[in-house]
């Protein structure tokens, strides 16, 4: 009787409920919810960057070079005279712009090549995990600054090379976990009802073998945008005027000794702040999809 | 009798130790099995149950020997042109957590081997998965869940629903029910007797409970350490067991009547390692009744009625029972 006097639940409405999920999800790792909104805030300043940034990123005026922030340019000006907010803003763009086909291209490559390595096993196996050894004993740094005075400091060089880089990375946690599920239960009952090998890899191990390279893909955006702007700081990246964070700290470097510390100081703090926010949401990313951590951590 | 669904000669499975030496996991293992019947294996963990199961399905490659599937000799045919007879022997396995992946729904599970084996269409698939679901009681409800929201008993019985989906005419059960709590067991058995009578599958039921075997089999393969030490029908090798080895097993099976009287045979001594064997008998270090000659020869598999077949050399002098 006293169950029937209660009310109803109300359905919730999906937002209610996504918002919910939301909640609970912070609530259990705020390190995920910190890291995620950090990272949101910087995707809108980057599709929001010609609306809200108060004048053109490379709008040069000769009339107020070197300023000190003030009421008119909230992060100063540049040696060229131009906005550092405005600039700041449209940098986001470019972080963005390199880390997401960063992560895509070493996704691409990597994840086949540990799917295929951590199946076949034997020579292919050692071949490539061998030379995987090699890529990641050898500096990224200096590989990456090699290839692109090379290749040429065009964008689309330094997100190849880098994403080639990032390759191994993924192939190694995906081989891992193919290793360990290839002699697995159910890829022995898929054998037995019967599935072609393709059908096996792709539908009943790769959707299981993810986890770690998932985990991984934040982690190694805040690395891409690391070595992005550490190419640009170098002067082989992305070259000035484009509101590129690194390039822009490479301008500042010069002004910091004569004390007009704002032209590095900012896009600096918006580095660091992007790629905190990055390694956080990695860092939850993980905790959520293992378990095992999870479990460690509760 | 029709012509047997399968039938195995003289085969063995070899493993290589992982210290040298080569472990006998299945030694020269003979024994057909008819349409509509149930071979009960059974034997203690170790004793290669498992390993000839998977054999009998070329989910590994036997050593040594024969099998022959439907009138086809399947022993050595490449995986690729194995496939298409898997459409007509099916496996379920003793966990059925591990045995479903993880990522795709009871509904995707079930219609796999019609998507793999039938030309059904998309809505024909679905149709018949639900169906199958029915058959095996999971309501069309459960059939969009994830295996992690399916209880134990829930998971087996879309194991088995998969198993049955393409009407095969050889199940393999690798111990169905040892991984499920004592009440969800009896529910699956029940299943598994009603569709035995209804699909006229023969199955090849391993397992190492005696109580499902003498529910589920109409023969029984005993093994010990690889070897087949006893054949015959289920009510024989309950009845009249004349293998040492047997009648101990059998005397650790408890009878539904209390005034039964017991008789224990407790073994001792300890199973010898299956790493280089030693010449003789693999039990003889653990029989009651064992003479010399047991750890010099192998004993052969006799027949000592028609249909009852054991390897025991003391058959013949009429020692090989146990004094109670």
């Amino acid at each position: 009787m006293s169950d029937a006097a209660l009310p109803a639940p109300a359905t919730p409405a999906w937002t209610a409920r996504a918002a919910g999920r939301l909640a609970g999800i912070s609530r259990r790792s705020p390190t995920l919810a910190i890291g995620a909104a950090i990272i949101l805030g910087f995707a809108l300043l980057a599709v929001l960057a010609p609306l809200i940034s108060p004048e053109s990123p490379v709008a040069s005026n000769p009339a107020r070079v070197l300023q000190a922030p003030s009421a008119a340019n909230w992060f100063g000006t540049d040696g060229n005279g131009m906005d550092v907010l405005s600039r700041v803003i449209h940098g986001s763009l470019y972080a963005f712009g390199i880390a997401i086909p960063v992560v895509i291209v070493g996704l691409l490559i990597g994840v086949p090549v540990g799917l295929w390595t951590g199946w076949t096993g034997g020579w292919p196996d050692e071949i490539v995990m061998r030379g995987s050894d090699a890529l990641r004993v050898f500096p990224s740094i200096i590989l990456a600054l090699a290839v692109v005075a090379a290749a040429g400091p065009s964008l689309l060089n330094v997100v190849l090379v880098l994403g080639l880089l990032d390759a191994p990375v993924y192939a190694r946690v995906v081989r891992a976990e193919v290793l360990s599920l290839r002699n697995g239960t159910f890829v022995e009952a898929a054998v037995a009802a019967g599935n072609p090998t393709r059908r096996i890899l792709f539908r009943h191990i790769l959707p299981n073998a993810l986890r770690g390279a998932t985990a991984q893909t934040a982690v190694r955006a805040a690395w891409a945008v690391r070595i992005s702007a550490t190419l640009a700081f170098l002067g082989v990246g992305i070259q000035p005027p484009t509101p590129e964070w690194g390039a822009m700290i490479r301008q500042g470097a010069e002004y910091m000794v004569t004390g007009e510390w704002w032209v590095a100081v900012f896009p600096g703090c918006a580095l660091i702040l992007l790629v905190l926010g990055l390694n956080m949401l990695g860092d939850g990313l993980a905790d959520l999809l293992d378990p095992r951590r999870k479990a460690a951590t509760r | 009798m029709s012509a047997p669904v399968l039938r195995v000669e003289g085969l063995s499975k070899r493993f290589a130790a992982p210290g040298g030496g080569v472990i006998g996991a299945v030694n020269d293992v003979s024994f057909t099995l008819a349409a509509g019947e149930t071979l009960g294996l059974v034997g203690e963990s170790g004793s290669g149950k498992s390993t000839l199961g998977r054999c009998v399905l070329r989910l590994t490659a036997p050593s040594e020997g024969r099998v022959i599937f439907m009138g086809q000799d399947i022993t050595s045919v490449p995986e690729a042109r194995c496939r298409p007879l898997r459409a007509n022997m099916q496996m379920v396995f003793q966990d059925p957590w591990a045995a479903l992946n993880p990522r795709m729904t009871a509904r995707d599970l079930i219609e796999e081997p019609l998507m793999l084996h039938t030309r059904l269409s998309r809505a024909e698939r679905r149709d018949e998965a639900t169906r199958l679901g029915l058959r095996v009681r999971l309501p069309s409800a459960m059939l969009d869940r994830y295996p992690s929201e399916l209880s134990g008993g829930q998971q087996q019985r879309v194991c088995i629903a998969r198993a049955i989906a393409t009407k095969p005419a050889l199940i393999v059960l690798d111990e169905p029910t040892s991984s499920l709590d004592l009440s969800v067991r009896a529910g699956i058995l029940d299943l598994l007797a009603e569709l035995k009578e209804e699909t006229g599958a023969a199955m090849l039921f391993i397992t190492h409970d005696l109580g499902t075997l003498r529910l589920m089999a109409d023969r029984v393969m005993v093994m010990y350490l690889g070897r087949v030490v006893e054949q015959a029908t289920a009510a024989e090798v309950f009845e009249r067991p004349a293998h040492p080895y047997t009648q101990a097993l059998m005397s650790a099976h408890l009878p539904a009547d209390p005034a039964v009287p017991l008789a224990r045979h407790v073994l001792r001594g300890e199973i010898p390692s299956p790493i280089n064997l030693p010449p003789g008998c693999g039990f003889a270090s653990r029989c009651p009744v064992a003479i010399p000659a047991c750890r010099e020869r192998l004993p052969p598999l006799e027949e000592l009625a028609p249909g009852h077949r054991a390897a025991c050399l003391r058959v013949a002098d009429g020692g090989n029972r146990i004094p109670s």
